[in-house]
């Protein structure tokens, strides 16, 4: 990726400098973020705090009115963990949109979704793992895409020539597996390793009160299986990413302040946590209910209700084989625009829960601060006959709960 | 008729205008003139705005709570004229600048609830969001989503009361009432100048029937020589002196906009 990273700078350099003298936009985003874990590490070499600083670049150039390029590239300085320290073109990406089609070309970012807790169909871009263990940060996926507007919907075509690998914490970083990850050594499926070419459809209908969309995805698996090397002098897990197919589903049926979602997918080729293949479906929906002007003030509150299914239950490789997810944003409406949102996510059959309060507020026009907590409850060790156990991945981050002060300039 | 005697009760109820309660016993068709007078004044503002196909404006908002802190918003606002259905509007926001690049599309209709998406460009991520907000505060200002919504006639039921001198200006006054069960108002008073009908000024009644709000419209100016748009409107609450200031500038008509440019999936490129 690193060779690939710097050839593609190279060449939006020589792109964009002929068209330095035009109306180019630039804005970014410099923050800096602290972690607080409270417990002692569970592995040797972790720390018990973390500090980094990162910096995200856009810039935006409109040719004309249907031909545009965006770049924004990302970078994170880690000053514990080295594996945290990395960057990422974000997008760079030229649109070419003209009312029948559009056809876009680079790197770029694609949200597939209805749900708020967890995201089973969202697939294009890799999860960028080092940056939040929430999932939510994606790494750039390189792609060619043809969209077709349809009258009350769209049609969306991909095709993605380069994988991005998952990227896992190093020794020094807190959030990770005990052994820990080997990304220098991936093993792929299919013998193109990386240059696979993988490809999507997604078709989306609009009605008057919901959405509805279909999806389909070949190509190499987002979600590392793991190995574990029998010969080996340092324990380490390789990861291993598969050939999947992956069907996916998404439901939003709107009715006054009530929004009802539904992502189901069913995914073949995936090896399970003990490295069989297992086809398999997951579901996950539930409602968001709004209440606005609460206590007859401005503040609006919205209560987020999930329920998360797996087939593959303990043999999972997943957190959420079987949970509930309760949650609630609280918008203040403030000066400030202080929101907070609290997410509960309780395992069925265990006690096993996790606890996420963000709150986040600005101050003037350019600075945001944002306070983070995170709380994994698996303190004991569940009974299991493998090693690392479905209902172990949240024992080995046991010893992780944190609180994460972030401050964000704005320029 | 029975519709309108239970608009005229739900405004007895509110204002406690005992003039009108005696109106009513006595003089009916009368009210009834004002009901039709009311709504013809408000379907000559809507004449006298068709036609104008599409406009866009920068706005900014200065919103201050009662210890005169201020906070700014700044948004660019595209507007598509409806033909069958109700108007599209496009919500850009700029500052914050944490949220520059989110924006709100708007598919108004008369017959049934509004659509709305919400782009976050952050995550990449088109959130259909539930267009039944229209009570909620539009990002923390005294402005509720149905304050800035477009407005159809067929919203409300509408009252003529009399004229009066407002600002300098021979104005008509008259109530309407949302039809909608999910406004925050259970009625408005609305002042409209009698020369060019231009809203002047709104006191807003909240469900429990006072007075909350209060919206002074100025800086009228004339675009393609025949669009009034408004420089300036402040919306002032009644209860906790909290306030609003909409300065809204760079006004362009006739950009040659469709509904292309409205879709959902403009979203994805909209800057």
């Amino acid at each position: 990726m690193r060779i690939f990273g710097h050839t593609l700078v190279l060449i939006l350099l020589t792109l964009f400098f002929p068209f330095a003298s035009w109306c180019w936009e630039f804005e970014g985003e410099l923050s800096g973020q602290t972690r607080y874990f409270p417990y002692s590490p569970a592995y040797p070499g972790q720390k018990s705090q973390n500090q980094s600083i990162a910096i995200e670049l856009s810039a935006y150039h409109e040719f004309t009115n249907s031909v545009s390029l965006e770049f924004i590239p990302f970078y994170r300085y880690d000053f514990q963990d080295d594996e945290r320290s990395h960057g990422d073109i974000r997008k760079a990406y030229a649109l070419w949109a003209t009312p029948r089609l559009e056809i876009g070309l680079g790197i770029n970012k694609v949200f597939w979704g209805v749900t708020e807790a967890i995201h089973l169909v969202d697939i294009i871009n890799q999860t960028d793992l080092v940056e939040a263990p929430d999932q939510e940060e994606k790494l750039g996926q390189a792609m060619l895409s043809l969209s077709f507007p349809l009258s009350t919907g769209l049609l969306d075509i991909y095709v993605m020539p380069y994988f991005r690998e998952r990227t896992f914490p190093g020794e020094e970083g807190r959030l990770r597996s005990s052994p820990r990850f080997d990304t220098n050594n991936p093993i792929y499926e299919h013998q193109d390793k990386d240059h696979h070419v993988d490809w999507a459809v997604r078709l989306k209908q609009n009605f008057a009160q919901g959405e509805l969309a279909l999806s389909y995805f070949e190509g190499t698996g987002r979600d590392p299986g793991l190995i574990t090397p029998v010969m080996s002098s340092e324990q380490l897990l390789i990861p291993y990413y598969p050939q999947i197919k992956q069907v996916g589903l998404e439901a939003q049926y709107i009715k006054d302040e009530w929004l009802w979602k539904l992502e189901t997918i069913y995914r073949k080729g995936q090896p399970n946590l003990h490295f069989e293949v297992e086809d398999y479906y997951a579901t996950t929906g539930g409602f968001e209910y709004n209440i606005y002007s609460i206590f007859a003030t401005t503040q609006d509150l919205g209560i987020i209700v999930e329920g998360i299914y797996d087939q593959r239950s303990d043999t999972a490789l997943t957190f959420n084989e079987e949970d509930v997810v309760l949650g609630a944003r609280w918008s203040l409406n403030n000066l400030n625009s202080t929101e907070l949102l609290a997410l509960w996510i309780q395992d069925i059959d265990t006690s096993a829960h996790n606890f996420i309060l963000e709150l986040s507020t600005e101050f003037g026009n350019s600075i945001a601060v944002t306070v983070e907590a995170w709380i994994f409850s698996e303190h004991s060790r569940p009974d299991s006959s493998s090693d690392i156990g479905a209902d172990n991945l949240g024992y080995l981050i046991r010893r992780d709960d944190y609180l994460q002060i972030e401050i964000g300039y704005y320029f | 008729m029975r519709k309108f005697n239970l608009t005229a009760l739900h405004y007895l109820i509110g204002s406690g205008l005992l003039l009108f309660s005696l109106l009513v016993q006595s003089e009916p068709a009368l009210l009834q003139d004002n009901e039709q007078k009311g709504r013809a004044i408000f379907e000559e503002i809507d004449r006298r705005d068709l036609g104008f196909n599409d406009f866009s404006s920068r706005q900014e908002m200065v919103l201050r709570n009662k210890s005169g802190q201020e906070s700014r918003r700044i948004m660019d606002n595209t507007v598509l004229e409806g033909d069958t259905d109700g108007d599209k509007t496009l919500i850009v926001f700029r500052e914050p600048k944490r949220i520059r690049g989110t924006a709100l599309l708007t598919h108004a209709h008369s017959q049934r609830d509004d659509d709305q998406w919400l782009y976050l460009p952050a995550l990449g991520r088109i959130k259909r969001i539930s267009g039944a907000s229209k009570a909620g505060s539009f990002v923390g200002s005294e402005f509720s989503y149905e304050d800035l919504a477009p407005q159809e006639v067929e919203d409300y039921t509408y009252e003529y009361i009399e004229d009066e001198i407002y600002a300098e200006l021979d104005c008509f006054k008259v109530v309407r009432i949302p039809k909608d069960e999910d406004s925050g108002y259970t009625r408005q008073i609305v002042w409209i100048d009698k020369k060019e009908y231009r809203i002047q000024q709104i006191e807003f009644y909240d469900r429990k029937h006072t007075l909350i709000k209060k919206l002074t419209v100025s800086g009228y100016q004339k675009y393609l020589d025949q669009y009034w748009r408004p420089g300036r409107l402040t919306m002032i609450n009644q209860q906790d002196g909290k306030s609003t200031d909409m300065i809204a500038t760079n006004y362009i008509f006739r950009q040659g906009l469709t509904g292309a440019d409205f879709s959902e999936n403009s979203l994805r490129r909209v800057r």
